[in-house]
């Protein structure tokens, strides 16, 4: 361990290798003093505790989810027989639209952000992301476009033109009203939150990493947040201005031609600048969940990861990639041909790398010694369902299968693999792994096993017959189809399966409602498992860990010394945190985080005033900057306090 | 290390009650949307009979006047139907002699001078009946529904409709500013053409 | 030997495939064999990788299943023995992917080359528009007094390419008959070509496959392939302009459709109907269905379209014409008439 003490200030910081007991009952009481919030209604709303925020993030997201759930199962109840009168083409529309709005925008990306903001600073051994208001305004903004969303749903005003609303079906002349400008407005609102979450995470893990986590013994979950975050940052403005470049061409008084092809515009530069976001997005949502894949295949296999430069590696090559494939959702438009080959070659390309993870995962688990608990369990459906995703997905690079396939249920059926296998089941994983470390208390594993087997069933009972569905003709977004095509089997088949995925959820909520008030308690680290959030209590002080944790190994808890030393000295009166050089780690200065805050909830609220009025009018954007500024300017007012100076640098 | 009050007080309450009162007006506003959102595939339209026995076209009444009461169309309110106005002004060719608004060989109809009355059951029956120097009939080739719907759309034209509901710019090539673009006019009667000349 | 029972349907309820008219795997034109096989090869090679994959984790699975009494403390990876035979082997794999990979690469090319639009003098010329939420269609020929359109429904003569020239003039659709072709996109400002030849006889079945509004989910048609002949016949007849009602009731059913709503939209050539918002009709008795492929060409059918046509179809431009039942007979007399 290299030096233990700054340069400007000497004597302040110290390595021991235990602190004495009374000692540690003082900083305790002083720290829990200095991090916790004010109690009551006030308190909460101004929070700028990581671990709450998260919390939020994550709740917020699976109450999106399971809206989203119900939505697709009344489709589902449409679609269960052929010329259904149960649901009008408008309110389907409206349907399919917020459904897939909603779980691309407001379920995956946040739920992923959110376990991500929760678990970053705990695995890298500090006490709060570096930017707390900023992490509250996140949240916030979020909350604020799902609800735009759906309270346009419930209004009649949801949008009706596809999660993607393409031109010029959702531009102004084909859509009147105002529902496809929610839908842009929402965009606006979430993308605010996603690059606010990427900006925590790349700050946070490259400064405030524990002494001696040198980047060669980042977790590979953080690693895979990292890269996420990047991802974010690259892509989601992309989503940003082709929403409001949608929003300003049906904006009145603006009413600008970007893709008014009379006018010089250009139907096609829509889904290019969507997909170039679009593309990325998926792997947003995917990269992440292959971190919950590794660390739970990590710990349950009692060994390390074999291969770990192999999948950091094939994640960066993985975004990287990702980047270069958006045009094969555009294979049936008139592209050139030889730029399609590109598409074709990258699209088949981004194969290997996935390839070696799931090589680098089997790999762990068949020389390691599993031990087969229900979040493993997770991880097994993931390979049974996301394996076959992505081979569908090597089908539709290529693109004479392609134009037969896309925009039918085949697609359908493909995106629900990779996306449900290789997201939502590691994300359920990663609960049923997490929550005794969120809540203290562990998950019944009986009825994780329930849960599993019926959402297992289910799923495949659902999208399974849409592959055959999509080669037997049957396209997308449609409310209804002939009784004499033959689809009318396997239409029921995946109505069935769809009822039977939402038990598997309620079976899931019932757990997690039961083991909160009666589950077993989870002690430090149930798992055994190696992280540093296992380092600490389930759950974990506001101040996470009560002296800055040190490490000597990517698998602190497995391979460091037992006496590994902390670091003391960090002040407990204020909210201290130790920021550390980018490559080796070592101790930097001392940073200083704000108190809680209620500048965020006002941001936000000005924010959403601004972002609704403009829907109707472009005034409110010139004038909702005044208040904006007002609310930035106060919460960037900083108090010189001189005493302090030398050590707030 | 923000502070908008003193540390001394640094843990006390501050005022949340602006956020739900924007949140309460964000809800109105959405709840507004209701009758401007819903899209009717049929239906929907005044009862075109009473609207035409109660067609006044000029204010001028022997001995004492009866209340002036116009019909309203509630298409005037809904963004699907004043959508469809415009679609159908398009197919049905109302543009080869109305331009967009502007006036061709027909008057324009996005100015504040309507000859034969500007209120709904007036330009509704202008359509219908058609009018002398060029205007066809059109009862029997349209049904009552498309022409409400025209009718809402022709108002739209001088900004007679709300601006959430009247349609956006179109997709080809920009003659005049979108409806809900416009200014609204104020319409007052201007005289018919004697034959022979244009309308003013 | 032609696969057209698919293996997923040991796992469905039904039998298709082989009898199908509108189906990726019951191809019936060089393209779309094209696009078959390459199915197939995919499929195979595609499905025995993931049979392999999932055997792997669950020999995992069960494997272990004897020593899972003992949990033993973890090593770090650089002191667990046959570390790099390990990695050793996941290079290997991760080689023979690629090696798969650009085989798969290299069927897809040739695949491709068979749906490159060839330069074809013999071609026949066809220019679909798609409208929400029917198709226009105009056969071209050198000699412009020959060019004739239709609606809905495309007769091509089997054996000879075809070249279709994809306009739209409003939003975003998509030609999709499976059983000939993949699809391709009709996109505002951007004219797109689709070439196929046809090489079985049979009616198939199309959607549009491009959300493009309300009815995108009516918006079907019918593409018949026929022998060179019966195609030169139906070619003919379709030139033609229609043929005069005879009896009093078609006289009065044409009297009320070149009277009322429906001279608005429809063109009947050889008469003063010359609209084309909405489908032509000179020939509509002789089309198998009805609004874009929603209903069976029946005279029921018909009297419910015309009279009730939000209930088929809700959100269709189609206005209900209110007619009297006498009239709307009439109606019908004549509309069976423009075969």
């Amino acid at each position: 361990m290299s030096s233990s003490e700054t340069k400007s200030e000497t004597a302040v910081m110290r390595l021991v290798e235990a602190p004495d007991q009374t000692r540690r009952s003082v900083d305790e009481k002083n720290l829990h003093h200095v991090w916790s919030r004010v109690e009551g209604v006030i308190g909460w709303l101004c929070t700028t505790n990581h671990k709450e925020i998260s919390l939020r993030y994550i709740i917020t997201a699976f109450g999106f989810f399971c809206a989203a759930g119900v939505l697709a199962l009344l489709m589902r109840l449409q679609l269960s027989v052929p010329n259904n009168r149960l649901i009008g083409p408008d309110l389907y529309n409206q349907l399919f639209t917020v459904h897939g709005s909603t779980m691309m925008f407001l379920f995956a990306v946040p739920v992923m952000e959110g376990v991500g903001l929760y678990l970053v600073p705990l695995m890298i051994g500090t006490r709060n992301v570096a930017f707390p208001r900023l992490n509250a305004l996140g949240y916030y903004v979020y909350l604020a476009g799902g609800l735009v969303l759906y309270g346009g749903l419930f209004c009649n005003i949801g949008p009706d033109t596809g999660w993607f609303s393409y031109v010029p079906l959702a531009g102004p002349d084909f859509s009147p009203g105002k529902r496809v400008d929610f839908w842009a407005q929402m965009i606006t609102f979430t993308e605010i939150s996603a690059l606010i979450a990427g900006i925590e995470i790349i700050v946070t893990v490259f400064k405030q990493r524990a002494p001696g986590m040198s980047i060669d013994r980042i977790p590979i979950y953080v690693w895979a947040v990292l890269i996420t975050a990047f991802m974010v940052i690259f892509a989601m403005p992309a989503v940003m201005l082709v929403s409001t470049m949608l929003a300003m061409d049906r904006m009145s008084h603006v009413a600008t031609h970007f893709f008014n092809v009379a006018e010089g515009g250009d139907a096609l530069l829509y889904q290019h600048l969507f997909w170039f976001f679009g593309h990325p997005e998926v792997y947003i949502i995917f990269i992440p969940a292959t971190g919950f894949v590794s660390t739970i295949i990590g710990t349950f296999s009692r060994r390390p990861l074999v291969g770990h430069s192999a999948l950091v590696l094939s994640l960066i090559a993985t975004a990287f990639i990702g980047f270069g494939l958006w045009v094969h959702h555009m294979f049936a438009t008139p592209v050139p041909i030889l730029g399609r080959s590109f598409f074709t070659g990258a699209s088949m390309l981004i194969a290997i790398p996935s390839g070696v993870q799931i090589f680098c995962w089997i790999a762990t688990l068949w020389t390691g010694k599993p031990v087969w608990k229900s979040p493993l369990l997770f991880v097994l459906g993931f390979f049974a369902i996301f394996v076959l995703g992505g081979l569908t997905g090597v089908m539709l690079a290529s693109v004479p299968l392609d134009l037969q396939v896309h925009d039918t249920f085949f697609v359908v059926a493909h995106f629900h693999y990779v996306l449900i296998g290789g997201a939502v089941f590691p994300l359920f994983g990663a609960f049923h792994y997490w929550f005794p470390k969120w809540t203290g208390r562990m998950l019944d594993e009986g009825i994780a096993k329930l849960t599993f087997w019926l959402m297992f069933i289910g799923f495949n009972l659902t999208f399974f017959p849409m592959h055959q569905l999509g080669l037997e003709g049957m396209p997308r977004r449609v409310y209804t189809y002939h009784a004499n095509l033959g689809w009318n089997g396997l239409n029921m088949a995946a109505s069935i399966g769809a009822g039977v995925m939402g038990i598997a959820v309620l079976c899931f909520l019932y757990n997690v409602l039961k083991s909160r008030r009666s589950g077993v308690i989870a002690g430090n680290n149930p798992w055994q498992a190696p992280t540093l959030e296992w380092a600490t209590t389930s759950p974990p002080q506001p101040y996470n860990f009560l002296y800055q944790p040190t490490v000597n190994s990517m698998h602190p808890l497995w391979f460091d010394r037992p006496n590994q030393p902390f670091v003391v000295g960090l002040k407990t009166d204020r909210r201290e945190v130790l920021t550390t050089t980018l490559l080796h780690a070592v101790p930097e200065h001392i940073h200083e985080l704000p108190e809680d805050s209620c500048w965020p909830i006002l941001l936000t609220v000005v924010i959403s005033g601004t972002l609704l009025g403009v829907i109707f009018n472009p005034w409110p954007f010139v004038i909702g900057m005044i208040p904006m500024y007002i609310v930035l300017f106060a919460w960037f007012w900083r108090d010189i306090d001189l005493k302090h100076l030398g050590r707030a640098k | 290390m923000f502070s908008l009050y003193p540390k001394s007080l640094h843990r006390s309450r501050v005022r949340m009650g602006g956020r739900w009162c924007v949140v309460a007006v964000a809800t109105t506003m959405l709840l507004c949307g209701c009758t401007r959102e819903k899209r009717k595939f049929s239906g929907g339209e005044p009862n075109s009979n009473a609207a035409v026995s109660s067609v006044r076209l000029i204010d001028l009444q022997p001995g004492g006047a009866q209340p002036v009461s116009h019909v309203d169309n509630p298409f005037e309110h809904n963004a699907y139907a004043t959508s469809e106005g415009k679609r159908l002004y398009s197919s049905y060719n109302c543009a080869s002699c109305h331009a967009h608004g502007g006036g061709d060989i027909g008057p324009a109809l996005m100015d504040d001078k309507w000859i034969y009355g500007a209120s709904p059951e007036n330009i509704y029956a202008s359509i219908m009946e058609g009018r002398p120097n060029g205007m066809p009939s059109f009862r029997g080739h349209l049904t009552e529904d498309q022409a409400w719907k025209i009718v809402a759309y022709v108002r739209s034209m001088s900004a007679q409709v709300p601006q959430g509901v009247a349609p956006n710019r179109s997709d080809e090539m920009k003659s005049s500013p979108a409806e809900n673009s416009k200014k609204k006019e104020n319409p007052a009667p201007a005289a018919p053409p004697t034959s022979g000349e244009q309308p003013q | 030997m032609m696969r057209c029972i698919s293996p997923f349907l040991l796992a469905a309820l039904l039998v298709s495939g082989c009898a199908s008219n509108h189906s990726a795997v019951a191809p019936a034109s060089r393209e779309a064999h094209a696009i078959s096989s390459l199915w197939w090869q995919f499929f195979w090679v595609l499905g025995i990788i993931y049979i392999l994959v999932v055997a792997t984790v669950l020999i995992c699975r069960f494997k272990s299943r004897r020593d899972r009494a003992n949990i033993n403390l973890p090593q770090p990876a650089d002191s667990i023995p046959g570390e790099s035979k390990t990695h050793r082997v996941i290079a290997i794999l991760t080689g023979v992917s690629v090696v798969i990979l650009l085989g798969l690469l290299v069927d897809d090319l040739f695949a491709s080359r068979v749906l490159a639009p060839k330069n074809d003098p013999g071609a026949l010329n066809l220019t679909v528009t798609g409208h929400q939420w029917w198709w226009e269609i105009e056969y071209g020929d050198q000699d412009p007094s020959k060019v004739f359109q239709t609606a809905n429904e495309i007769h091509i003569p089997v054996g000879r390419t075809i070249s279709f020239t994809l306009r739209s003039p409003d939003v975003i659709h998509s030609l999709w008959v499976p059983s000939l072709h993949g699809k391709k996109d009709l996109v505002p400002g951007h004219p797109a070509t689709l070439v196929l030849r046809a090489e079985k006889p049979g009616i198939y079945w199309g959607q549009c496959a491009e959300f493009c509004g309300a009815q995108h989910a009516n918006m079907g048609l019918l593409i018949k392939a026929e022998s060179a002949s019966d195609f030169a016949v139906w070619e003919d007849a379709a030139r033609k302009s229609a043929v005069a009602p005879m009896t009093d009731q078609q006289k009065h059913g044409q009297q009320i459709f070149l009277n009322s709503t429906c001279v608005m939209c429809h063109a009947v050539s050889g008469t003063i109907a010359g609209s084309h918002n909405g489908p032509e009709l000179t020939h509509l008795a002789s089309r198998q269905t009805i609004a874009a492929g929603t209903l069976p060409n029946t005279r029921e059918n018909l009297a419910l379209w015309i009279q009730e046509p939000q209930l088929v179809k809700p959100g269709a431009r189609m206005p209900g014409t209110g007619l009297q039942p006498n009239d709307l007979a009439d109606l019908l007399d004549y509309l069976q008439t423009l075969k």
